[in-house]
């Protein structure tokens, strides 16, 4: 009934969005860090909290999500009865067999091979009904995707972040660099995902709810697991296997781009580590002065390259990063366990409470006027030479996949 | 009426009080001291539960919280492990293996210790010294555990299945993780000496006439339990040696960089600790028959069934390791086969509910308290059943795994499951073991708050785990919070139920004894050995052959 509901509402809504959705409208730059930096730590009721988070709500994220979901309600449909039989019979002897000293006398039967046969053979004849439709299900999940073309990515977990490398697309993720809070890992829809997943230290697990895997990390070896993303926009997970003192906000995301938003966001990642220096001058900028830094790192920055295409990235990413630099404060500090450490500690976090996060507090203020400023300074830049950045080699990295393929179909 | 004569006995000094109890090889008065040290324990063990939920309910939890804490440069108020979240882990670890190691597998230990032998009509165990010495074993066990807290880094935080390479980290440095490895070590000593002492036991020392077919279902739950305890426990032994010799002897058993591997752990550790779940379940098993039999006023049905399904759950307990592995990786058929075994072992699980059922079915059902408690057994782990069958399928546990769901379905089968059995058999037994009845309204009043919040507390992390909350995290997404606040409530219930039934049983003792040998009136429908010796049972048990002819459990045709 509630799926009936609530696919009625998804149609809803996607008729609400077709009205209102033209082919020609080019997302604005703050529309594509909205996609590609979601919150991944937004509340609940926020306007861009992540509501997406388990397979068991939202089985629709990804095939093996929907597959795994359609096996288990039938399981469970088949298994019910047995949880219910003996609640029902418990209450039934309760009620019907308590000592109500009327004199009756307890019956003396000990056994009764019928029925014990019964309740031995009705059991196994359920599971077994159960076990057939998993064992195929189990297979399609552990074996890889029959898109032999999928996307390939390293995910290397450690204490306490996860590391990915595209292994076709040349792109490397991990902390952001300026929030250092996770960066989520950017998929294409209906593209299907294969993850290589393993560790630098300890145990690690990788686990997006929505798209119902869960795989170990761990050191030494490469567990794989696969999955294909169905719907567009942010998920978010948790590392699931104990790993320390910073397990619990070991957090996981993952965006989910449209095709064509996806490999914009493949071109933009080539003109993320040339940015990150301006983006350095920019924060470093007093606004009242000389704007000279600014403009030479600028220059520098499109001396590279020049065009249109990479002055719209150097946009984007000082957009991204100050979305990222909102969202996370000068770190507090650790009191930690050496004795020194112990002693100074009320004192640096004094200087955490009353210098640093306040300075950090009133630079936010002058966010969107740095953004202005170095916008308008991009524009007057000349332009130096139409030189496009070429796409990283992907020779190596395209046979990977069809290789190991290969190797373990049967 | 002594038996000097015949059987002259060598003069030993004889204690009184205190002294009497450090340094007695009576089987009862050892069983006893198993039960105080679990009851300890589990108030203690408890208590750190409670530290958790307690972190867990306020604000400061919260991945919400550390942004407040950035945004505002201010800490939120009554947080505990707000500075330090090993701190977190510590108490986590802690409650865990204080639980396990301590509190479950040691309990059934003091009602087999305190039953086993009157059932079988035997004066006392087979080495009642070497009872002693498993007993006392378990003292410098816990203290070792609990002392790790006040060392250099704190406790063992790498939770109770100490996987390498997190357990492996801190070496040489921080020595909790030793401690805690050495705990385990003596603890599992303790059992594997408990074990050997109760198979020769029983399979020795039955009164004449007692054949294997004649054991009461506890004495067969005791005797199965034992065999799993004495050829499982010496692995979990070998697992923690290669822990205890890679981190201070330069091995190199589990680090993968020299060609050890970390998951060669987790398979040996499994190995042991499936097992251990039935460990901690089947003696209450056994026990609780002997409940439902009692207040329906009728035999056991199905004797040999039940026995049939206690061992088969041993048997099949062995090959089912690895379902708590689901996503490490493992080859898919080798999945497949766990994934089926685990199937198979619910079928003698559910033989044994559906036998209980029918031992009520047809009686004069009496509802004390202890008969509260094992109804209420029944409700709670079929639940807790049921989960663990939704975790065997492996595509639906890949979700699951390492989820609230795993914490309340476990949760469900060992305080649903084998605490209520426990203070079932607690109600049941506590007029033999002490000579005091314990009181039926406050015995009430606990089942309730038991009842009430295991399903509060554990249901609810069923469905935080299927939202998609993790284990063993010290901070959570925000949504969360609604099912964390109601999960400590549950909690609360369930605690001071834990403290009431403490409180009864210390206050029991001011009590007058009872002077009948029968307060239930088992032996009106039964012959069982325990219910025919006085309350508390004399020193010794038996001054001759018991009384009573051996019970005829299994109808010959």
């Amino acid at each position: 009934m509630s799926r009936l509901l609530m696919s009625l509402l998804a149609v809803v809504a996607l008729l609400a969005a077709c009205a209102g959705w033209s082919p020609a409208a080019e997302p604005t730059i703050d529309e594509y860090v909205q996609i590609f930096n979601p919150d991944l730590l937004a509340r609940v009721g926020d306007a861009n909290h992540i509501e997406r988070t388990s397979t068991f709500t939202h089985p629709e994220s990804s095939d093996i999500s929907t597959w795994v979901m359609e096996n288990t309600w039938f399981s469970f449909i088949i298994f019910l009865p047995f949880l219910i039989l003996p609640q029902v019979l418990l209450v039934h002897v309760m009620l019907k067999f308590r000592d109500r000293r009327d004199g009756r006398r307890p019956a003396t039967f000990m056994h009764n091979v019928k029925l014990e046969n019964l309740w031995t053979g009705i059991p196994i004849l359920a599971l077994v009904i159960v076990a057939f439709p998993v064992y195929p299900l189990l297979y399609k999940m552990e074996l890889p995707p029959e898109d032999r073309d999928a996307m390939v990515v390293t995910v290397r977990g450690r204490q306490f972040a996860w590391d990915y490398e595209y292994k076709k697309e040349g792109v490397s993720l991990g902390l952001d660099l300026v929030s250092s809070i996770q960066e989520p890992l950017v998929l294409k829809k209906d593209k299907a995902v294969v993850l290589d997943i393993t560790s630098s230290d300890v145990n690690h697990a990788w686990w997006v709810p929505a798209f119902g895997i869960k795989k170990d990390a761990i050191i030494g070896r490469f567990n794989r697991a696969w999955f294909t993303p169905r719907i567009a926009g942010p998920f978010r997970g948790q590392c699931a296997e104990l790993c320390g003192q910073g397990h619990g906000v070991m957090i996981i995301g993952a965006v989910v781009a449209e095709p064509d938003v996806f490999d914009r966001w493949v071109e933009l990642q080539r003109h993320r580590n040339d940015s990150q220096k301006v983006w350095d001058a920019l924060i470093a900028w007093d606004l009242k002065g000389d704007d000279a830094p600014i403009r030479a790192s600028v220059s520098e920055y499109l001396k590279k390259s020049d065009g249109d295409s990479r002055r719209w990235a150097l946009q984007y990413w000082m957009a991204h990063n100050a979305t990222s630099y909102t969202r996370r404060s000068p770190d507090r500090p650790q009191r930690g366990t050496k004795a020194e450490d112990i002693e100074t500690y009320p004192a640096r976090l004094e200087e955490w409470k009353s210098k640093l996060v306040p300075a950090w507090r009133d630079s936010l203020e002058a966010l969107p006027d740095r953004r202005q400023r170095i916008d308008a300074i991009i524009a007057a830049m000349p332009m130096v030479a139409q030189i496009e950045i070429a796409a990283p080699p992907v020779a190596q990295a395209d046979v990977a996949l069809a290789d190991v393929v290969s190797e373990e179909t049967p | 009426m002594s038996t000097a004569g015949a059987h002259p006995m060598p003069q030993i000094k004889r204690y009184t009080g205190l002294m009497d109890y450090l340094t007695t090889v009576d089987h009862k008065k050892i069983g006893l001291m198993y039960f105080w040290f679990t009851l300890f324990m589990g108030i203690v063990g408890g208590a750190l539960a409670g530290l958790i939920r307690v972190h867990l309910a306020t604000p400061g939890s919260m991945i919400e919280a550390i942004q407040y804490a950035n945004l505002h440069g201010t800490d939120l108020p009554f947080n505990l492990f707000s500075e330090n979240k090993h701190a977190y882990n510590q108490v986590m670890t802690m409650h865990a293996s204080v639980m396990i190691f301590f509190v479950i597998i040691p309990s059934f230990a003091a009602f087999g210790n305190y039953l086993a032998p009157i059932m079988i009509g035997a004066r006392d165990m087979a080495f009642p010294k070497m009872n002693a010495f498993a007993f006392w074993l378990l003292i410098p066990a816990a203290c070792l555990m609990f002392a790790s807290f006040f060392t250099v880094g704190g406790a063992a935080a790498a939770g109770w299945t100490s996987y390498p390479p997190l357990s492996l980290q801190g070496a040489k440095i921080n020595p909790g993780q030793d401690m805690w490895i050495l705990g385990v070590h003596l603890a599992g000593m303790s059992s594997i000496l408990g074990a050997i002492n109760f198979i020769v036991t029983v399979s020795n020392m039955r009164a004449p006439g007692m054949g294997w077919l004649q054991m009461p279902l506890f004495v067969w739950a005791v005797f199965i339990t034992s065999v799993l305890q004495l050829t499982a426990t010496p692995v979990l032994g070998s697992a923690v040696t290669m822990l205890l010799m890679d981190r201070n002897f330069g091995t190199t058993f589990l680090s993968a960089s020299q060609g050890g591997d970390p998951l060669l752990y987790q398979h040996i550790f499994w190995f042991y600790s499936h097992p251990a779940v039935y460990i901690m379940i089947l003696p209450g098993f056994g026990g609780i028959s002997h409940v439902f039999a009692a207040f329906s006023r009728k035999k056991v049905f199905g004797y040999l069934g039940m026995v049939l399904a206690i061992g088969v759950i041993g048997i099949i307990g062995y090959s089912v390791w690895a379902h708590h592995m689901f996503s490490v990786g493992m080859p898919t058929a080798l999945q497949a086969f766990f994934m089926y075994m685990s199937f198979a072992i619910a079928i003698p699980t559910g033989i044994k509910i559906f036998s209980w059922l029918a031992t009520m079915w047809g009686g004069t059902i009496r509802f004390t308290v202890a008969m509260k408690f094992a109804c209420g057994f029944i409700s709670l782990f079929t639940l807790g059943g049921f989960g663990g069958l939704i975790l065997a399928l492996v595509p639906v546990d890949q979700s699951l795994h390492d989820t609230y769901f795993v914490v309340g379905h476990f949760h469900y089968t060992l305080v649903g499951g084998s605490v209520m059995l426990l203070f079932s058999m607690t109600y049941y037994w506590w007029p033999k073991m002490s000579g005091r009845m314990l009181d039926e309204r406050w015995g009430t009043v606990v089942f309730w708050l038991m009842f009430i919040g295991v399903m509060v507390a554990f249901m609810t992390m069923h469905i935080s785990g299927m939202h998609g909350m993790a284990r063993r995290i010290a901070v959570y997404y925000q949504d969360y919070k609604i099912h964390n606040h109601i999960t400590t409530f549950g909690y609360l219930l369930t605690f001071v139920g834990a403290i009431i039934f403490f409180l009864q049983l210390v206050f029991s003792y001011r009590k007058p004894k009872i002077t009948v040998n029968d307060p239930w009136e088992v032996n009106d429908v039964q012959e069982s050995f325990e219910w025919a010796t006085s309350c508390p049972p004399p020193a010794y048990n038996f001054e001759h052959v018991p009384p009573i002819p051996v019970a005829d459990q299994m109808p010959r045709h």
